[in-house]
């Protein structure tokens, strides 16, 4: 066999970065382009870092440090927290109920198959009327789309506008948001049934009512139950930011002490959210799993010989009437805790003020000055979007290397000397990242907004930071965890060579992960994009600031110009997303 | 380097099904440069011998030492500078999927790279590496693959990839479980002769598991039988009757001994039996 000679191993070393596609052209030519971008964002966000070396900021810090410890435990401040909370949670199961109830009967008059006319499967394709149809359905599509594209946040802020503060305009603003989510996956989930049953119906002579109500309904009920479930997680979540645009739940008592600069109580609050956050995730997650194992059998097609009570066993959970009546009342309850009181609701200027908004939106102010004038507003928010995550992907990513058990932890059957100490170091380091990472990611974006604001001052780079801040965190978990789960083999191979943890993770840990990573970031981009949208409405820079203006100053029809624009931005963001998506996963 | 392993038994743990024996008090010296085959079916211990040998694994009993050290006895450093001073060939290859066929012969050289030239040969290796990774390469017979990533290769491949790493990491003990397993008989006999040229090139210690008994006793002067994870024999290659092989495999013996076994017989009787 040939050697090589030395000339020929220089030459080989550049053919590697040619051939091996790692110092192309085009991987230049984009590296220049992204440093381009990165500067133009830079700019536009108007970072300026100057701000984060002077003293007063420093001084800042230290006052925030300073009057958040210790948090305000008094008794009777205790009793506001629980007060919050229990509001809270009242706003986000109202407004999950409201929200099932309108998307229900959208999501229906979404499926297509409803639609169709003679037999139900074989499609009638072609026909004008088929098309009308078809038509028809992608128009509720659209419209539950729109409910979904514009964040909570500005929904909240309208139903502030339109019905005054407090919780029922949160629940107003999480039954028409989560009405969009809700709609969509129960569309999904009503055109993924089997037809076959259908079809039986239909030769039986069913109708269209009949159809959904014995054939597709029991068919898609777990799917529809398990993503309710999900989707009240979520309202929690959302129900405790509304206050920050007066909206009720705890998220307005968290305003409301940072504005008074009680930082002690701001961090019972935020402990008594974090405690809130964890507690509905685990009961929700316990309920969806006990679920599971139904939802898997009530797929299986087909009508057996099984008597009804236990079909009905297999379809879902059933409850039994006190259970019914438990649910029942808590839901009233929480409607009326929620604020829905014969006096408020029976009041006719609610009803008057809020058609008499939703009015004023229409026809939104399309004048060119104006338009003109949101353009900065609308780069703002993509530079906020785009900067915020790269903070959270450098944060991220340095905090999940320490937090990830195979780079830190000796493995546990390899022979060797460790001492107790060196043992204890390393169990310290990684519970240390994981516990910042678990900080960052439970407090929500917006808290860190306002704590930024404290520190740094109002403005689009707060924003950004904040972002960043809370993206370090969701990104550096979901990082350590990709990590962890990367194939063994190979890093045992690595090891065996003689590999530390850097080179284990450079050259064993990286390339099998690096795609999963990739695809993490750009779904997380994709949600900090909306994010920066409504920053604003806090003081974080972008669009959201225009909302706030807007709305105080009621200037509607500009409002409504503002909602298509975020409607728009969310939509290209997600055909971005997923493009770029598409083309990671296909290299 | 001289391996004395001295009484070793591993057990392996998991959760609800309690404990399994792996090995039951194994002896085993193996002087420096000697050339080692290790026999035995398919789940006699063979691999967590390896593991043992490579400094992978604790044993639950006794010690394996290098030149005297115990490695139940190094500190991490230590035991990062014996590792790279044996070489392994895993059964299932153990490659980075993701990374070609240059880069993964590239990772041999891991353990004598500084951090600086770890994260800068990702992007930029140096020539002299790349010259002998290309040359190991070679000497495989992969250098047309070598921008090939390690998973789109054949199971020879990857087979004979994961040699041309060991040959890049230089070590002083070369541990192969099964390295033919996934070959055809031709590049068989190539890659067990370009084993154990390689092991006569540096006075390399060299132990390999096989099932294929004919390769053992023709090319390797020791042969050693594991059986349900305890030592059943450990004798000159010449002096492995059929008998001992008998009562290693008992009555399931590897296809190929049969064969080989047809071969005698119908060369001796002509005919078949």
């Amino acid at each position: 066999m040939r050697r090589l000679s030395n000339a020929n191993s220089a030459a080989l070393a550049s053919d590697l970065f040619v051939r091996g596609r790692l110092w192309t052209l085009r991987r230049i030519a984009s590296l220049v382009a992204m440093a381009f971008g990165l500067a133009i964002v830079w700019r536009i966000d108007g970072v300026q870092l100057n701000t984060v070396f002077q003293r007063s900021t420093a001084q800042a810090l230290w006052t925030l440090l300073r009057g958040l410890f210790p948090p305000d435990l008094s008794l009777g401040f205790l009793g506001v927290v629980f007060r919050a909370l229990l509001s809270t949670l009242a706003t986000a199961t109202a407004g999950t109920f409201l929200s099932v109830l309108i998307a229900i009967p959208l999501a229906a008059l979404s499926t297509s198959i409803l639609w169709r006319r003679g037999a139900l499967v074989a499609a009638d394709q072609g026909s004008r009327v088929a098309i009308l149809r078809a038509a028809a359905s992608r128009a509720v599509l659209a419209f539950l789309g729109f409910l979904r594209a514009i964040p909570d946040l500005v929904w909240g802020l309208l139903f502030v506008t339109a019905v005054g503060l407090g919780s029922l305009a949160g629940t107003l603003a999480l039954a028409v948001a989560y009405a969009g989510v809700l709609g969509r996956i129960y569309a999904d989930a009503f055109a993924d049934v089997d037809p076959r049953p259908l079809e039986a119906l239909q030769s039986i002579g069913a109708t269209r009512a009949q159809i959904f109500l014995r054939g597709i309904w029991p068919q898609a009920r777990p799917t529809v139950i398990a993503y309710t479930l999900y989707s009240f997680e979520c309202c929690v979540r959302a129900a405790s930011v509304l206050g920050f645009v007066g909206a009720g739940g705890i998220g307005y008592e968290i305003s409301l002490s940072m504005r008074l600069f009680e930082y002690g109580q701001a961090l019972t609050l935020i402990l008594a959210f974090v405690v809130l956050l964890a507690s509905t995730d685990v009961v929700s997650r316990r309920l969806r799993r006990s679920l599971q194992p139904n939802a898997g059998q009530a797929e299986a097609p087909g009508f057996g010989q099984e008597n009804r009570a236990s079909r009905n066993g297999s379809i879902g959970p059933t409850l039994s009437r006190a259970g019914y009546a438990l649910v029942g009342a808590i839901v009233a309850g929480s409607f009326y805790f929620a604020g829905f009181t014969p006096q408020h609701f029976g009041d006719a200027h609610v009803l008057g003020n809020m058609l008499r908004f939703w009015r004023g939106m229409f026809p939104p102010d399309l004048a060119e000055e104006f338009l003109l004038g949101m353009g900065p507003l609308l780069l703002q928010t993509l530079a906020i979007s785009i900067l915020g995550t790269i903070i959270g992907i450098a944060l991220g990513g340095l905090l999940a290397i320490p937090a990830t058990s195979t780079l830190v932890l000796v493995e546990r059957d390899s022979p060797g000397l460790q001492s107790a100490s060196q043992r204890t170091l390393r169990w310290s380091i990684l519970c240390a990242a994981r516990f910042a990472l678990n900080v960052l990611r439970s407090i929500p974006d917006l808290v860190w907004v306002l704590l930024c604001i404290v520190v740094i001052g109002i403005g689009p780079f707060a924003g950004t930071l904040a972002i960043g801040l809370h993206t370090a965190g969701v990104l550096g978990k979901l990082y350590a965890e990709t990590l962890e789960e990367a194939p063994r083999q190979p890093v045992e191979a690595l090891r065996a060579v003689g590999a530390g943890p850097f080179q284990v993770l450079f050259w064993g840990l990286w390339p099998q992960a690096k795609r999963m990573l990739a695809s993490y970031t750009i779904v997380r981009w994709e949600t900090n994009l909306r994010v920066s949208a409504i920053l604003g409405l806090v003081g974080g820079g972008g669009l959201g600031q225009a909302v706030y203006n807007n709305v105080q100053l009621g200037f509607y029809a500009r409002l409504g110009t503002l909602l298509l624009l975020i409607y728009a931005l969310v939509m290209v963001s997600d055909w971005l997303g997923d493009s770029i998506f598409r083309r990671s996963v296909a290299t | 380097m001289k391996y004395s392993i001295e009484n070793v038994s591993k057990d392996f743990f998991s959760g609800r099904s309690g404990g399994r024996r792996a090995l039951h008090g194994v002896a085993l010296v193996v002087p420096a440069g000697e050339h080692l085959s290790v026999l035995g079916s398919s789940g006699s211990g063979k691999t967590t011998l390896f593991r043992l040998l490579n400094a992978t694994l604790r044993p639950t009993r006794g010690s394996v030492r290098m030149d005297g050290y115990d490695f139940s006895e190094m500190s991490t450093g230590e035991l990062r500078g014996a590792r790279r001073r044996i070489g392994t060939i895993y059964q299932q290859h153990n490659l980075v999927p993701s990374l070609t066929s240059l880069q993964n012969t590239l990772c041999g050289c891991l353990g004598r790279w500084s951090m600086a030239q770890t994260v800068r040969s990702i992007f930029y290796p140096g020539a002299t590496d790349v010259q002998e990774a290309m040359h190991a390469l070679e000497l495989v017979g992969l250098a047309d693959k070598r921008f090939s990533r390690a998973d789109e290769l054949s199971g020879g491949q990857q087979q004979r990839l994961a040699i041309a790493r060991v040959l890049m990491q230089k070590p002083e003990v070369i541990l192969a479980d099964e390295p033919i397993a996934s070959l055809d008989r031709a590049l068989a006999d190539e890659i067990i002769s370009l084993l154990i040229r390689v092991g006569a090139q540096g006075r390399r210690t060299l132990i390999v598991a096989l099932h294929q008994v004919e390769f053992a006793l023709e090319h390797f002067p020791r042969v050693i039988g594991l059986g349900e994870g305890r030592m059943r024999f450990d004798l000159p290659s010449n002096s492995v009757h059929d008998d001992v092989l008998q009562d290693l495999y008992g009555k399931h013996r590897p296809d190929s001994q049969r064969v080989q076994d047809e071969k005698t017989f119908q060369r001796e009787f002509g005919c078949s039996r």
